[in-house]
């Protein structure tokens, strides 16, 4: 749910990249904030345990500002993917206004996929999202390993499902903004309706887009 | 309130302050290192003007805004204009108010989730104590239902019994009719004719008054066929003496059947009530079944008499459908090892091995719909039961059926 603050002309927005453990989601944040120059750009936080699995969450916060003075910060999150960190997941997710779901390309990860999902969906519902609405993103990453499904099942699998796949190697740093972008378009949408963007406040989809993806030089 | 949840408001990825964010720095490390590094007055302020660390009169020569994230929150003011101090003196406050956060958002959230499983873990524990409770009421009502049951079963095994007695009375009833009814007729008539009889001798006698010649009253004798009479008469009199005995005989079977309604335990001879039942059952099957009864001396059994006469009025009675009304219904009775033996064979076809074990079973038949009710066999075997014996069949195709069942005799009254 963005957070508009009146005060400090602020217009707060949470992304949250979700899935199962070691998928490569904090390799996401990772990644854009190496490649990314966006108008206003902050330091990657990472809370993570010596083996470099996230124990509480990853940030990384970026911002524009609109031609009407309102500053668009975003925070990105990443969620701690084992099993038994569900309530910390919760909390991170909770009044999230976009989600990138990483799954793990591996065929001897599907299961584990599967149930990530089902405990996005169902976490989704327990803080007050409506899975309907919420603008999702599926990366399907690790398209780099050898034993990974082909991009051909993937569309199969995931056709009858609203959301758009992206494949990627967040390694090698393919996908990833193409992923981003995926959102952002997503997000734009959803919140240009409660916040006339485009019409109060001077910001169109293309030039909100373009101010957080600039490529680093 | 409730403290448990007085953080529920604050989460975890809110905007921290930079007063929010001072007080989990080292302040006291911070301001002895601020000092050496920038070497002059310094002050911290904070966005709505609080000074947060340093000196509130200090001088503003230099000013660098403090960015935690994207916005300043703060800012370091101070009275030196060393570009190279100020610098460092800021990524040092940086650096702690940076590491400040990371623990302050991971404290938050770790609140948050612990406060998420203990809601988890209360709602779990509240449906356990009600599945408990649900338990604990369903136990204790569980005696009650069982009485219930109970009841109800006895009630029906009652109903049962007065079933199968209405119906063997009904048989008693219907050959007690007939048995009746046969010497009564025969009586009447024997005793017609008899009379006629008596008006012969009349006749005789009246001729013994007036005639005066032997010769005449002989004629007379021969013409009216007096020896003959003379004979008939006397075994039409014996034929109703027979037939009264009969009658009398119907009425005593009559007086011993009766203890039908007698719910007490009496002590009798046990081989009489299997006479009287069969008598019962002869003037009620076919003309071609014949009832054996070949009894042994037993001792007297403290029982229900009119019940037991029930049992073998129900077993002969199956006996002779079996054998389609033809054949040879075989009764034994003996005592051996403290028990009576009683026996019911027939000559019949046997019952077929899908039918066996169903015998007895209430309201089970192989008879047509309205020809037998299915208790019969059912009934025996309780009565057998409730006397404290037991009851077998013994059958198969080439040596028919033979029903046994035994009652013991308590050595105590």
């Amino acid at each position: 749910m963005a957070e508009f603050d009146e005060q400090g002309k602020r217009l707060t927005l949470k992304l949250v990249y979700y899935g199962p453990a070691q998928s490569g989601k904090t390799t996401n944040l990772s990644c854009l904030h190496e490649h990314l120059s966006p108008e206003l750009k902050g330091e990657m936080m990472a809370l993570e345990t010596k083996g470099d699995r996230t124990l509480f969450f990853d940030l990384l916060p970026m911002g524009m500002h609109c031609p009407s003075g309102l500053m668009i910060k975003l925070k990105l999150f990443t969620v701690p993917g084992q099993v038994a960190h569900d309530s910390t997941r919760k909390a991170v997710l909770s009044r999230a206004d976009g989600v990138v779901f990483v799954a793990d390309s591996q065929s001897n990860q599907s299961m584990n996929n599967l149930e990530a999902f089902e405990n996005l969906v169902a976490n989704v519902s327990r803080v007050g999202l409506d899975i309907d609405t919420l603008p999702i993103v599926i990366q399907f990453n690790k398209q780099d390993l050898p034993d990974s499904l082909s991009q051909q099942e993937v569309l199969l699998r995931w056709s009858k499902t609203p959301w758009p796949v992206v494949f990627s190697s967040a390694l090698k740093s393919e996908g990833v903004n193409e992923t981003f972008i995926e959102l952002l378009e997503k997000v734009y949408q959803s919140i240009d309706k409660s916040f006339h963007l485009t019409t109060e406040h001077g910001t169109s989809q293309d030039s909100f887009i373009d101010s957080l993806v600039i490529h680093a030089s | 309130m409730d403290t448990n949840r007085y953080v529920e408001q604050l989460n975890f990825d809110r905007e921290m302050s930079l007063d929010e964010l001072i007080v989990a720095a080292d302040t006291k490390s911070l301001v002895s290192i601020l000092s050496n590094i920038l070497c002059s007055e310094y002050q911290v302020k904070s966005m709505s003007g609080q000074t947060v660390l340093g000196c509130d009169t200090c001088q503003e020569r230099s000013a660098i805004p403090i960015v935690i994230e994207l916005e300043p929150i703060g800012y370091l003011i101070a009275e030196t204009q060393d570009q190279e101090r100020l610098e460092t003196a800021k990524q040092c406050l940086l650096m702690q108010l940076r590491f400040a956060q990371k623990y302050l958002m991971a404290s938050a959230l770790h609140i948050e989730a612990i406060q998420e499983d203990y809601t988890t873990l209360c709602e779990e524990h509240k449906q356990l104590l009600a599945s408990e409770v649900k338990y604990k009421t369903l136990s204790e009502h569980l005696d009650e239902k069982v009485n219930e049951q109970v009841h109800t079963i006895e009630t029906a095994q009652r109903q049962l019994f007065e079933s199968e007695k209405m119906a063997s009375i009904g048989h008693l009833a219907a050959g007690v009719a007939h048995e009746i009814n046969n010497p009564i007729g025969f009586i009447n008539s024997n005793l017609n004719t008899a009379k006629n009889y008596i008006s012969d001798f009349k006749s005789l006698g009246d001729q013994l008054k007036t005639a005066g010649d032997i010769s005449v009253l002989l004629s007379f004798w021969n013409s009216a066929d007096l020896d003959f009479v003379l004979d008939d008469f006397d075994e039409l009199l014996s034929d109703c003496l027979s037939g009264g005995h009969r009658v009398a005989a119907i009425v005593a079977d009559l007086k011993l059947f009766s203890n039908i309604d007698a719910e007490d335990e009496i002590e009798v001879d046990i081989n009489k009530y299997i006479e009287t039942s069969c008598n019962v059952a002869r003037s009620t099957v076919g003309a071609g079944v014949e009832i054996n009864f070949k009894q042994n001396p037993v001792p007297n059994l403290k029982c229900r008499p009119g019940y037991i006469g029930q049992v073998i009025l129900a077993l002969v009675l199956n006996a002779s459908d079996a054998m389609a009304q033809e054949g040879r219904v075989e009764l034994s009775s003996e005592f051996k090892n403290d028990k009576i033996y009683v026996s019911v064979k027939d000559s019949g076809p046997g019952i077929p091995d899908d039918v066996i074990d169903k015998v007895y079973d209430p309201f089970f038949t192989t008879k047509a719909v309205g020809e037998g009710k299915g208790l019969g066999l059912t009934s025996c075997r309780d009565i057998v039961i409730a006397h404290g014996g037991d009851i077998n069949i013994d059958s198969g195709t080439s040596i028919g059926t033979t029903v046994t069942f035994w009652l013991p005799v308590a050595n105590n009254t």
